[in-house]
Parts: structure tokens; C-alpha cells; sequence
């Protein structure tokens, strides 16, 4: 579960901020070890924030709690004196010789996670980032205590499907294990305990496919977005000996009832564009392509791609909405309304397109941008929360903030529904990013679009798109990243 | 947090963690005493404010104990380099 708190800068807060924060770990999954690491982290973040940063003046901190898979990060936002922890390093020798414990903090703050990031987004103010991986058994110290005997190779006759829950947990990672080895994209279904959080949390759910004998041979979840009413069709495996049996088909068809039930407006998949496997079975099942993400993810998440492949990883994501009530008219920006509206005119049920004015006001409050890092990936998505007269110097300060870590690829999301995403497009333009495409119901269930800074060489000729419409975006895409890349 | 004290020493037994507001309590508590023990068996941690107040008190002189400290404790003075500076047979009692 993700949590907020908003706390005065005081000391006696302190202690309430890590009795709470030591609580979330332990319940969302970290041994009480590594709770307590992560605990004094923030504690040691807390107490420099108190003593230096509101020294002489009241004031707030925030911190946001945030759970996926593999890791939790626990977010500490404030907005007091200006400081730079180049200029104040921790040094054990003047601890020792002159009491001078400077720095001491965030030392301690850094060796307890396993990444531990300050952003100085100037006047937003400055935002530490703490991150602890969620160590669990892999599932193949499960195998290797378990015999052969017993386990079910052979084809069955009959098969229920039913909804997956906690206690399927181990059976999914063995069935990923059994299916894939170690080629499997995505790491954490190698952890039996970190499937059986996700679902007991609802993170995801999904369907289980079982043979009539109970053995498992299918799998199949959608992983919820955690700031709208979308999923990502994004984990799905039929054991060999039970292919080709419509069981993929059955599964999906399924998960798109159990997704209207819970009110999902959508579904998508990130296809791989190492190949077009992915794609072509989205397409089959009606979802439609909306954008194509540069460098998306890291060559080494997915151990079964071929070694030789030379660059990061793009995808395609593809989309299928759920609902026929998409009808909020939005704004397209002029640099790409033609591909835009080709984007959302492959979808039944698409929203109106508004004109933009001629002379399009900037509305009267302050830009507010969220901003969400990849750390496997090496990239980061900013998402544009509230577009306002202040987009650009608040823009410019969470770009000057990222420079440091030498991300592969920046993201951001602009949201439609306001004039201003027009002039915010052209400046991002100028500024270095590139189109990538439609993000349908993305935040807070309103359509965005998203533009993309890729900082690395790419060879368009080795991602492969599969539809149509994927094929115009790596056209368009390709020539707006060679045009620049000449510049 | 409960404490005894007498005219030389102080004795706390924290409830909670060894962090900025404990040192600040006990600091208060402490005064121009000269042995300070700290039970710190409900402790999850010992915080940098924590150890920079009991360095400060060892540079000073003064004599103090911590009994049963978790194992986090060990790995800040790791953290800090100070591992080998402290005398733990003689300040640490499990």
C-alpha cells in the first residue's frame, strides 16, 4: 500500500515518522532487518532536514511511501534552506579528531539502501529518495529441494481457470521457472513472495490456469497502474505440454472480465521491439498501438534477449480501453495533431478534438511535476501534474536535478486536456525530446501525451514494429531522433 | 524512557530509538555526571546525533555503557569508521 505524510519540520515528529515508516516496511515485505536499515535512513534524512534545512525557520516535510515489486522507495520532499552535500561530505578522521560529524547522515542514509538519490529541484524545493530491494527466496532454491516425482508433465483433458490469489504464489514462480529458466523478462515472478504481496495487496490480479489434477500450466495478471484505472497486461505463461489449447486465449478473455469488474478503463501491453511476438499477439487481441518508447528499458532485465542485441531496449505500447465513455475533448499539440489523431481514431470510441486558440493564456497557478525513476532501467518519467505559468523553471530545475545520474532516457507526460500542452510541447521540442506517442487514461484517468530525451545512440534499424500505426511512429520518431542527433 | 540517577551516574532504559530527541532528553538528565549506561534493548537503532553525543562524552572523559545494542549499531560505527576508535569490550554489554 502507498502512503503520504505530511509532517511538521519539528523533532518530537521525528519519532512518529519512523515508528510508521518501520511499520510499512515490515508490513509491505522487508524483514525487520533491513526495516530498521531503511528506518534509520529516513530517521537520519528527517533529523539533518530538522536541524539544517529549517534551522532557523517552520516549515513541512512530505514523504511519500511507494511500493513495487521488486523494491520500496520512501520519497522525503521539503522546501527549506538551500545546501549542497558535495560541499559537506562526511569525513571519519575529523569525527575522530575534532567531533566533527558533518555529513554523517546521509553517509549512513546512502550504505543502508540500496540506492539513495538527492534532487535538488531549486525553488520545488529538495526531494531525497531512499530504496530498499525486497530480497526474497528465488524460487529455484524451492526447486532444487523438490523431486520429480509427483510433478505433472503430461497434457490433460480438462482445465479451470480461476482467480489467482496469494497462495498461488509459489506454483506461478515455479510454472515462470519450469516454462522459461532464467530467460523470463520479468525478475520478480521469480520470487514466489513478492508475487504473493503483489496480489494479496492488489497490485495485480490475474488468472491461474489448472489441470484437472490441480497442477498449474497458465498465467495470466494484469498489473494496476498506481495512479489510475488502467493495467498493464504484463505477465503471461502456458507450460509447453499445454499450448496450443486456447488456454492463452481463454485466460486473456478472463482477465478483460475481471478487469470491467473492477472498474478498469483499459488495458495495455509493453511489447518488446527485439522482436514482434508481443506486438503480434496485442494485435490479435485488439489492442491498437499508441507510442513507441526509445530506450525503455535495460538490454540485461531480460536475460533471454540475444546477447549481441547492442541497445537498450524500446517498446511498443499498445492499448485497449475498456469503456465507451471516453468522450473528455482534448487538445492535440500542432507538431503532431495529424499522427495524434490518427493515434485515437484507431479506437471506436475517441474523444473529441478541441481547436487550440489563437493566443493560448497560461493558467494562473504554479506547474506541479511528479517524477517516477526506473532505477533498473536507468530512466525516469516526469508527469505533469498541473500545467501551469511556471512549466518551463520548473521544468528546467527536475532536468538540472537528473543531470547527475546520467539516465538513459527522460520521459515526461503532458496532459491534454488544457491549450497550454501546445507552447509546452514546442519548448520541450527545443529543448532536446522527441515524440513518443499516446497515453490513453494514463493519470488520474485523463489522456496525456508523451515526449521523450533519449541520451544514447540507437539504431533504429533493430526495433522492430509489427501494425501499422507502430510502424508510422518509428517513422516519425526515428527522423525527428536522427534530425537532432545530426544538430 | 525510564531513567535512575545519583550524584555520578545515569541509567536510561530507552523505549523507543536512540535518535536526536532521546539525546536531547538525556542530555538534559545527564548533566555534569560521569557514568551515563543506556539499555538499549528496545532500541531499533542508534542514530549519527546518537554516537556524536556519546563520542563527545568519551572525548570528555566520561564513562559510558551500552547494554544489548542491536546489530545495526555495529554496522553504523562500520558506516563512520569509528570501529576500531571505540573500545567496545569495555562499553558494550550484551
Amino acid at each position: 500500500m502507498e502512503a503520504h505524510l505530511y509532517l511538521e519540520a519539528k523533532i518530537e515528529m521525528i519519532g512518529s515518522a519512523t515508528d510508521f515508516t518501520y511499520k510499512w516496511c515490515v508490513n509491505m515485505g522487508l524483514d525487520v532487518g533491513k526495516a530498521a536499515q531503511l528506518t534509520l535512513a529516513v530517521d537520519e534524512i528527517l533529523t539533518d532536514i530538522i536541524l539544517h534545512a529549517y534551522s532557523d525557520t517552520s516549515g513541512y516535510v512530505e514523504i511519500w511511501y511507494q511500493y513495487s515489486f521488486s523494491e520500496l522507495e520512501i520519497i522525503v520532499q521539503e522546501t527549506g534552506e538551500p545546501f549542497d552535500p558535495e560541499q559537506h561530505a562526511y569525513s571519519p578522521e575529523k569525527a575522530i579528531s575534532r567531533g566533527d560529524f558533518e555529513g554523517a547522515g546521509r553517509e549512513i542514509a546512502r550504505k543502508m539502501t540500496d540506492h539513495f538519490i538527492f534532487l535538488n529541484r531549486g525553488k520545488d524545493g529538495k526531494e531525497f529518495r531512499l530504496v530498499k530491494k525486497l530480497d526474497k527466496s528465488h524460487i529455484r532454491d524451492l526447486i532444487k529441494e523438490e523431486t520429480t516425482e509427483g510433478r505433472e508433465n503430461g497434457v490433460a483433458d480438462t482445465y479451470l481457470l480461476t482467480p489467482a490469489t496469494s497462495e498461488d504464489a509459489e506454483d506461478i514462480a515455479r510454472l515462470i521457472y519450469q516454462c522459461y529458466d532464467y530467460s523470463y523478462g520479468k525478475e520478480d515472478l521469480y520470487f514466489p513472495k513478492r508475487i504473493e504481496m503483489a496480489i494479496r495487496h492488489g497490485y495485480k490480479f490475474g488468472t491461474i490456469v489448472r489441470t484437472s489434477r490441480g497442477g498449474p500450466a497458465g498465467y495470466f495478471a494484469v498489473i494496476r497502474n498506481n495512479d489510475s484505472l488502467i493495467g498493464e497486461v504484463g505477465e503471461a505463461v502456458v507450460a509447453p505440454p499445454h499450448r496450443k489449447r486456447g488456454l492463452m486465449k481463454r485466460m486473456l478473455n478472463k482477465l478483460i472480465e475481471m478487469s470491467r469488474q473492477k472498474g478498469l478503463l483499459g488495458l495495455y501491453g509493453m511489447a518488446l521491439t527485439v522482436h514482434t511476438i508481443s506486438q503480434k499477439a496485442n494485435e490479435k487481441f485488439n489492442f491498437k498501438s499508441t507510442a513507441l518508447l526509445l530506450a525503455r528499458s535495460s538490454r540485461s532485465i531480460y536475460k533471454g534477449i540475444r546477447e549481441d542485441y547492442p541497445q537498450p531496449i524500446s517498446m511498443v505500447m499498445d492499448f485497449l480501453p475498456l469503456t465507451k465513455k471516453w468522450n473528455t475533448p482534448v487538445f492535440l499539440p500542432r507538431s503532431y495533431s495529424d499522427i495524434m489523431k490518427e493515434l485515437y481514431i484507431q479506437f471506436e470510441n475517441h474523444p473529441g478534438f478541441k481547436d487550440l486558440p489563437d493566443q493560448i493564456e497560461k493558467a494562473d497557478i504554479s506547474t506541479e511535476l511528479s517524477l517516477e525513476i526506473y532505477y533498473e532501467a536507468n530512466s525516469a518519467l516526469i508527469i505533469v501534474r498541473k500545467l501551469g505559468n511556471t512549466f518551463e523553471g520548473s521544468c528546467l530545475s527536475m532536468f538540472r536535478s537528473l543531470e547527475e545520474l546520467k539516465l538513459t532516457s527522460i520521459y515526461i507526460d503532458i496532459p491534454l486536456n488544457h491549450p497550454g500542452v501546445d507552447p509546452s510541447v514546442e519548448w520541450l521540442r527545443e529543448n532536446g525530446f522527441i515524440f513518443a506517442g499516446l497515453m490513453p487514461f494514463f493519470h488520474k484517468e485523463r489522456d496525456y501525451v508523451r515526449m521523450q530525451k533519449i541520451n544514447t545512440e540507437l539504431d533504429f534499424a533493430l526495433i522492430e514494429t509489427h501494425s501499422e500505426m507502430a510502424g508510422k511512429l518509428k517513422e516519425t520518431i526515428s527522423s525527428e531522433f536522427h534530425a537532432l542527433h545530426k544538430g | 524512557m525510564h531513567y535512575t540517577k545519583d550524584r555520578q551516574s545515569l541509567q536510561v532504559r530507552l523505549q523507543g530509538d536512540f535518535n536526536l530527541n532521546a539525546v536531547r532528553q538525556i542530555r538534559e538528565l545527564f548533566d555534569d555526571r560521569e557514568e551515563l549506561t543506556v539499555d538499549l534493548s528496545h532500541s531499533r537503532f542508534v542514530n549519527s546525533e546518537a554516537i556524536l553525543y556519546l563520542q563527545s562524552l568519551m572525548q570528555s572523559g566520561k564513562t559510558i555503557r551500552l547494554k544489548e545494542p542491536p546489530k545495526i549499531f555495529f554496522e553504523v560505527l562500520h558506516i563512520l569508521g569509528l570501529h576500531e576508535s571505540w573500545d567496545l569490550k569495555k562499553i558494550v554489554e550484551s
